[in-house]
C-alpha cells in the first residue's frame, strides 16, 4: 500500500523493515527509546488539578463545571500536542466514528494522502495530516519520543509489521504526523483516530479504546463523525459524542455512499437529523460521501464550505496562552458579576438595617449582611489565589 | 536472526484475554461496568457539589478503580505488606517481587493486560532486549517476578527513581499501594507519589539535608520513620515491619464509602448551617417589623429552596448513585477476597468509622445511638479493641475521656474526615495548649471548619503576624465571629489593621468595629444637627445598629440620641417616642448607668403618661432635670398621691444642682403651702378669704416689700 499516490504499490519483501528482522528491531528500538528531554510536562496538569481546581471549587461560581471542562480540554490539548508546535496554531478537525466506519478512506479522498484503510485494531494509530512544503513523517511514541520515519517505516507500521512479526504498534505509538504537500488547507490539521469501539461494538468491554479515542477527540477543535451508509447512527455513537463535550457544531457523514441508493440515503439523513436534534447534539450538516470517487453524493459543496470556514477561523485561532487568558477572563467576569450582585444586595440590606428600630431583634438581618460581606471578601481573596495559579500556568506554557 | 524474540515481544504486547483467563474476564467486565458508572454518573454528579476538595475525591475514586484492576491482575499483592524500594535507576521497569509457587514472570503490559512468561522465556526476552537495546518499559508498566527471599506476608516493589512529573496512572496506582517505603533521602522529591505509607525507612547518611525533610514529613503525617545504613539492611529491616497497620487491608468498599461519606458529611454540614440561619430568620420574623419582613421572607425562601432543591436533593441523589455502585464494588471484592472481615484492627475500625460517618449527619441523634452502641459492643469483645471501642462509644455518649483514651483515638489510622474532626475536638478539650490541635489540623489539611481556622490563627499570634491575620480573617469569613473580635482587640498594637480592614470587620458584624465607624460618623453629623440627606446618616445608624445588636451600650445610646434629637428639635412627633425608648431600654438592660439617658427616658415616659416608670428612671438618674421632674410628679400627684413636702425636697435637690425652673416651682409651691397654712389658721377665726388665695397674695405682697 502506497503512502503517496505517485508511488506504486510495492511487494512486502522490498520493505527493509520487513525483509530484515534486525532492521525491524532497530525501528522498534528507536520508537521505544525514552527521551527524557521529551517527557510530557505534566506540571501544567498537576497545577490545574491540584491547585487551580480547589480554588475554582472554592469560588463556587455556578458556571464552574463548564470552566472545569474547558481547563481539562486545555490539559488534554497540551498532553496530546505537547511539543507539536506545528499543530498548536492550527485548527484540528477530528475524524471520529466506530470501527470500520470509513475514516481513513474519507481522509485519503480529502487530503490525497494514503493512510492504510484496513487496519485491524492492533495496529491502528491516531494520525495527524497537515499541510507542508516538504513531505515528512514523524512518529511519536507513548514515551513522547519523536522519530522521523521514512515511508517504509510508516508502511510497515500500518499493518505489515503485525503480519510479518506478530507485533502491532497500537498502544506503543501515540501519534503519526504526516506532512503532506498535497493537502491544501494550511491552517487545518486533520486527526484520523482509531475507532472508539472494537468490531463487536461492545462499549463497556473496550473502555480503554473508548478512553483513548475520547482523550484524543476531546482535544480537537472540530469534529466530523462518520457512519457507514448501510448503518445507522447508534445510541452508543450519540453517548460517545456527548462525552466529548465539543462546543462546535458537528458535521455528520454517511460514508461509503455507493453502497446505498440515493433515496435511501436521503431517508437516512432525515432520520439522523431528527434523532440527533432530539439528543441535543448541534449539527453543522449531514452529508453522504463516496470516498472511492472522492465525491459528495448528498450535500454538494458542504464539505468545501466547512473546510473553508474553519481554515479562515484558524487564522484567528488563539494559541494556548490566549486560550488560558480567555478562561481566566471568563472566571473574572463571573466573579465580578457575583461580587456586583452581592454588593447591591449588601447595600440594600445595609439600608434596611439602618431603618430597623429594634436592636434586640435585628440579629438575623445583621447575620445576612455579615454573610454577604464575608462572601465578597472571600471572593476577592480567592480570585487572587486564582490569578496566582493562572500565572503559574502561563509560566509553564512559556517554558514550553 | 532468530525470530523467537519477536514472538516473545508479541506475547508481551498481547491485548487479548486468553481462554484460560475467562474467569478474569468476568471480573474485568464487572470492573468496566463499575468504571463506566463512575465516569458517566458519579463523577459528573460530584462536580456539581460545591465542596472544595471534590476533585481530590474524584482522583481518589479513580485510584481505587486502578488499584482494583491491579489486584485482579496481580492477586499476589492482596493482603500483604507492600514494601516499596526506590532505586536510583530512573529507566528501569518497576518489579514486584513475591513468593511464587509457579515461578512464572508476569508483565502488566501497556494494554493493561497480563503477559505470563516462564523463566526461560523471560531470560531470553530480557537478554535479547539488552542485546538489541529494546526498552521493555515502552511495552509494559511493570513486572511481577518470583523471589524466594520474600516472606509469605510481604511483597517488594523495586521502584525506579521517578521524576515528580511522571504521570503514568497505572504505575502511580501501584505506588499508592506501598505500605513501607524504603528510600534514599535523595529520593525525597517523589515522596508525594506514595499516598502516605505507614512507615518510611531511609538508608542514607543522616546528616544529609533531605533526612530532616523526610523526618518532618513523617512527623506531619504520622508515619513511622526509621534510618538504616545500607540499602540491603534497610530492606531486611522493612521486612520486619509486618505488624504495621496496612492501608491495603482496608477494603476498597470501606475506602469508597469513606470518600462518599465525606461528601455526605459536607452536605449535612451545609444543610445544618442553612438550617441555623433559617431558624434565626424565622425567630426574627415573629417580631413583626414590616421593614425587614419582606427581605427576611425572601432570604428565608432562598435558604429553604437551597436546602430542599439543592442540598437535600444532592444528598438523596448521591445516596442512590452510590448504593448501586457500592453493591457492584462489594461483588467485585467478594470475588477478589478483599472484603474478608477478619480480625484485622485497621479494617474493623475503618468500617466502624465509615458506618458512623454514614449514620451521623453532624451530631449524634437519638435513633442512631442504638446502632453505635451495638457496633461498639461488637468491637469490645474483640481482643485488643476494647480501649478503642470505649473511646468511640464514650465520645458519642458524652462521657468524660481520659488522656490515655484520647491518645488511643489519635493513634487510629483511618481516612475518615469525620473521625479526624472528632480527634481535633478531643485534643482541644484535653490539651493544655492548643499547639497539638493546630498540628493535627495542619497535618490533616482539613480547614473545612471555621473554628479550625480560628484555632490556627490564634496559634500563630506572636509567632507569625501575617499568617495569624490570614487565618483569622479566613475564620471570620467562614462565620467565626470570635476571630473578628480577636482581630479587633489586637488591631492597634499588633495587627496594625488598615482602615479598609477595619471596615471589613465592621461589615462582617463585629460590634466594636462597627461602633468605631458609627461613632466617627455620629460625631461628624452631630456638629450639623444630624442632617438626613446624604449617605452618612444611614451609614451611621447602620453601624450603630450593628454594634447595638452586639450589646455595645454606647452604640445603643448614640442611636437613641439621634432619634431623641430629631424628636426634641423637630416636631416632637409622639411616634418617635417608642423608638427612642426602645434603644435606651436595651442600653439599660445591657447595664447602662448613664444619667442623662435615664432622665430622657423618664421624660418620654412622662409624655406617655407612664408615670411609674418615669419616676423610676428619674429616681435612678437624679440629675437636675430628673429631680425637677420628680418634684413635678409629687406636686401634681402623677401616679402617686400628691405630696408637697416630697415635691419640695426634690425641687430643692434640683435647685442645688442648678436647675432654674425648679427654683420657680419651688417658690410657687412653697408659697402655696404657706398660704394654705395661713388659711387654716385664719379659718379658725372665720376668715372670709380663702386661705390659699390670701396667703399667696399676702406672701407676694410682702415679698415685694422685702426691703421694708
Amino acid at each position: 500500500m502506497a503512502l503517496f499516490e505517485d508511488v506504486e504499490i510495492v511487494e512486502v519483501n522490498s520493505n527493509q523493515y520487513l525483509s530484515d528482522p534486525e532492521k525491524g528491531l532497530e525501528l522498534l528500538k528507536n520508537i521505544l527509546k525514552i527521551d527524557t528531554q521529551n517527557i510530557i510536562n505534566v506540571k501544567f496538569e498537576a497545577i490545574v488539578k491540584n491547585e487551580l481546581f480547589p480554588v475554582l471549587a472554592n469560588l463556587n461560581l455556578g458556571g464552574e463545571t463548564e470552566i472545569y471542562r474547558k481547563l481539562l480540554k486545555l490539559c488534554d490539548k497540551i498532553r496530546e500536542t505537547s511539543k507539536l508546535e506545528f499543530i498548536d496554531k492550527k485548527c484540528t478537525i477530528g475524524i471520529g466514528g466506530g470501527f470500520s466506519s470509513g475514516k481513513s478512506a474519507f481522509i485519503n479522498a480529502l487530503t490525497n494522502v494514503s493512510l492504510p484503510e484496513d487496519q485491524d485494531p492492533t495496529t491502528s494509530v491516531a494520525t495527524y495530516i497537515i499541510s507542508a512544503q516538504e513531505k515528512k513523517n514523524i512518529i511519536i511514541s507513548n514515551s513522547n519520543n519523536f522519530f522521523e520515519a521514512d515511508d517504509d517505516a510508516i508502511e510497515a507500521i500500518a499493518h505489515q509489521f503485525q503480519r510479518e512479526y506478530g507485533l502491532g504498534f497500537a498502544g506503543i505509538i501515540k501519534n503519526i504526523v504526516v506532512f503532506s504537500n498535497k493537502f491544501k488547507y494550511e491552517n487545518i490539521a486533520i486527526l484520523d483516530t482509531p475507532g472508539y469501539s472494537k468490531a463487536d461494538g461492545d462499549l463497556k468491554a473496550d473502555s480503554l479504546d473508548f478512553e483513548k479515542a475520547a482523550e484524543q477527540l476531546r482535544a480537537v477543535d472540530y469534529l466530523i463523525w462518520l457512519t457507514q451508509s448501510n448503518n445507522v447512527i447508534k445510541n452508543q455513537d450519540i453517548d460517545f459524542i456527548r462525552s466529548l463535550t465539543n462546543s462546535n457544531k458537528i458535521l455528520f457523514v454517511f460514508s461509503m455512499a455507493d453502497l446505498v441508493t440515493e433515496s435511501d440515503l436521503k431517508q437516512k439523513i432525515d432520520n439522523a437529523r431528527k434523532r440527533l436534534s432530539e439528543a441535543g447534539i448541534e449539527i453543522y450538516d449531514i452529508i453522504a460521501y463516496n470516498s472511492k470517487d472522492g465525491k459528495t453524493v448528498i450535500g454538494d459543496e458542504v464539505l468545501e464550505k466547512y473546510f473553508d470556514e474553519i481554515d479562515k477561523k484558524a487564522k484567528n485561532k488563539k494559541n494556548l496562552r490566549e486560550q488560558l487568558d480567555e478562561i481566566s477572563d471568563e472566571v473574572h467576569n463571573l466573579v465580578n458579576d457575583k461580587i456586583k450582585k452581592l454588593r447591591d444586595f449588601s447595600q440594600h440590606i445595609g439600608e434596611t438595617i439602618s431603618k430597623v428600630h429594634d436592636p434586640e431583634h435585628i440579629d438575623a438581618i445583621i447575620d445576612v449582611y455579615s454573610s454577604c460581606n464575608s462572601q465578597i471578601s472571600t471572593l476577592l481573596e480567592r480570585i487572587n489565589d486564582f490569578d496566582v495559579c493562572i500565572k503559574k500556568l502561563c509560566d509553564e506554557i512559556s517554558e514550553k | 536472526m532468530d525470530r523467537n524474540f519477536y514472538k516473545l515481544l508479541s506475547k508481551l504486547n498481547d491485548n487479548s484475554i486468553k481462554k484460560d483467563e475467562l474467569d478474569k474476564k468476568e471480573i474485568l467486565d464487572k470492573l468496566d461496568s463499575l468504571r463506566f458508572d463512575i465516569d458517566n454518573t458519579l463523577i459528573p454528579f460530584i462536580e456539581k457539589i460545591g465542596y472544595y476538595k471534590k476533585y481530590e475525591i474524584i482522583d481518589k475514586i479513580k485510584a481505587i478503580v486502578s488499584q482494583i484492576s491491579l489486584y485482579i491482575n496481580f492477586p499476589e499483592i492482596i493482603g500483604k505488606t507492600v514494601i516499596g524500594v526506590v532505586s536510583p535507576d530512573d529507566k528501569a521497569l518497576p518489579v514486584i517481587h513475591h513468593k511464587s509457587k509457579s515461578g512464572d514472570y508476569c508483565f502488566y503490559n501497556i494494554h493493561e493486560n497480563t503477559a505470563v512468561f516462564t523463566k526461560n522465556e523471560y531470560d531470553e526476552l530480557m537478554s535479547n532486549a539488552k542485546k538489541y537495546e529494546i526498552n521493555i518499559r515502552g511495552l509494559a508498566y511493570f513486572l511481577s517476578a518470583p523471589d524466594d527471599s520474600m516472606t509469605d506476608d510481604s511483597v517488594l516493589i523495586n521502584i525506579p527513581s521517578i521524576k515528580k512529573n511522571d504521570k503514568n496512572t497505572v504505575r502511580t496506582a501501584l505506588f499508592r499501594l506501598v505500605d513501607v517505603l524504603v528510600i534514599s533521602t535523595d529520593g525525597y522529591d517523589c515522596i508525594n507519589l506514595f499516598d502516605h505509607p505507614v512507615a518510611i525507612v531511609s538508608f542514607d547518611n543522616i546528616d544529609n539535608k533531605n533526612d530532616k525533610s523526610l523526618r518532618d514529613y513523617c512527623n506531619l503525617h504520622n508515619i513511622e520513620y526509621h534510618n538504616q545504613e545500607l540499602n540491603t539492611s534497610a530492606i531486611n529491616f522493612a521486612n520486619t515491619l509486618i505488624n504495621v497497620r496496612c492501608k491495603s487491608k482496608i477494603s476498597f468498599y470501606i475506602r469508597m464509602k469513606s470518600l462518599l461519606s465525606e461528601l455526605l458529611w459536607y452536605l449535612a454540614g451545609e444543610k445544618n448551617a442553612l438550617m441555623d440561619k433559617f431558624k434565626m430568620l424565622n425567630d426574627n420574623l415573629l417580631f413583626k417589623d414590616s421593614i425587614v419582613e419582606e427581605d427576611l421572607k425572601t432570604i428565608r425562601n432562598e435558604y429553604s429552596e437551597k436546602m430542599d432543591n439543592e442540598i437535600e436533593k444532592y444528598a438523596n441523589e448521591l445516596k442512590t448513585i452510590t448504593s448501586n455502585m457500592l453493591e457492584k464494588l462489594d461483588n467485585i471484592e467478594k470475588i477478589l477476597g478483599t472484603s474478608d472481615k477478619n480480625n484485622d484492627k485497621g479494617e474493623d475500625i475503618a468500617e466502624l468509622i465509615a458506618k458512623l460517618s454514614f449514620i451521623y449527619k453532624s451530631f449524634p441523634e437519638d435513633d442512631s445511638a442504638e446502632i453505635i452502641r451495638s457496633l461498639g459492643n461488637k468491637l469490645k469483645d474483640k481482643e485488643g479493641y476494647s480501649e478503642v471501642a470505649d473511646v468511640l462509644m464514650k465520645y458519642f455518649f458524652n462521657e468524660k475521656l481520659s488522656k490515655i483514651q484520647v491518645q488511643e483515638l489519635l493513634n487510629i489510622n483511618t481516612c475518615s474526615v469525620f473521625l479526624d474532626h472528632i480527634k481535633i475536638d478531643l485534643t482541644r478539650e484535653y490539651s493544655d495548649m492548643e499547639k497539638n490541635c493546630t498540628e493535627i489540623i495542619l497535618k490533616n489539611e482539613q480547614y473545612v471548619r471555621s473554628k479550625d481556622l480560628f484555632l490556627i490563627g490564634k496559634y500563630y499570634i506572636d509567632k507569625d503576624k501575617l499568617l495569624s491575620k490570614k487565618y483569622l480573617f479566613a475564620a471570620l469569613y467562614a462565620g467565626e465571629k470570635k476571630a473578628g473580635v480577636l482581630l479587633w482587640k489586637k488591631s492597634k498594637e499588633y495587627f496594625e489593621l488598615t482602615n479598609d480592614e477595619k471596615k471589613i470587620l465592621a461589615d462582617c458584624g463585629i460590634g466594636e468595629a462597627a461602633f468605631y465607624f458609627g461613632e466617627q460618623l455620629y460625631k461628624a453629623l452631630e456638629k450639623n444637627g444630624f442632617p438626613q440627606d446624604g449617605n452618612d446618616y444611614y451609614e451611621c445608624i447602620k453601624y450603630l445598629n450593628i454594634a447595638g445588636a452586639a450589646k455595645i451600650i454606647d452604640a445603643l445610646k448614640l442611636a437613641g440620641n439621634i432619634y431623641y434629637y430629631e424628636y426634641s428639635e423637630g416636631e416632637a412627633n409622639a411616634e418617635k417616642i417608642p423608638v427612642i425608648l426602645k434603644y435606651y431600654e436595651v442600653a439599660k438592660k445591657c447595664g447602662s448607668v448613664d444619667k442623662t439617658m435615664h432622665e430622657r427616658m423618664g421624660e418620654l415616659y412622662m409624655k406617655n403618661e407612664n408615670y411609674q416608670t418615669a419616676r423610676e428612671c428619674f429616681e435612678f438618674s437624679q440629675t437636675a432635670g430628673s429631680c425637677f421632674f420628680l418634684g413635678e410628679i409629687y406636686k401634681n400627684g402623677n401616679g402617686v398621691s400628691v405630696d408637697d413636702k416630697t415635691a419640695l425636697s426634690w425641687y430643692e435637690k434640683a435647685i442645688n444642682a442648678g436647675h432654674v425652673q425648679a427654683q420657680v416651682e419651688y417658690d410657687r409651691l412653697n408659697a402655696k403651702i404657706e398660704a394654705a397654712k395661713k388659711v387654716t389658721t385664719t379659718s379658725s377665726n372665720t376668715s372670709y378669704y380663702s386661705t390659699s388665695y390670701y396667703s399667696s397674695s399676702y406672701y407676694s405682697y410682702y415679698s415685694s416689700y422685702s426691703g421694708w
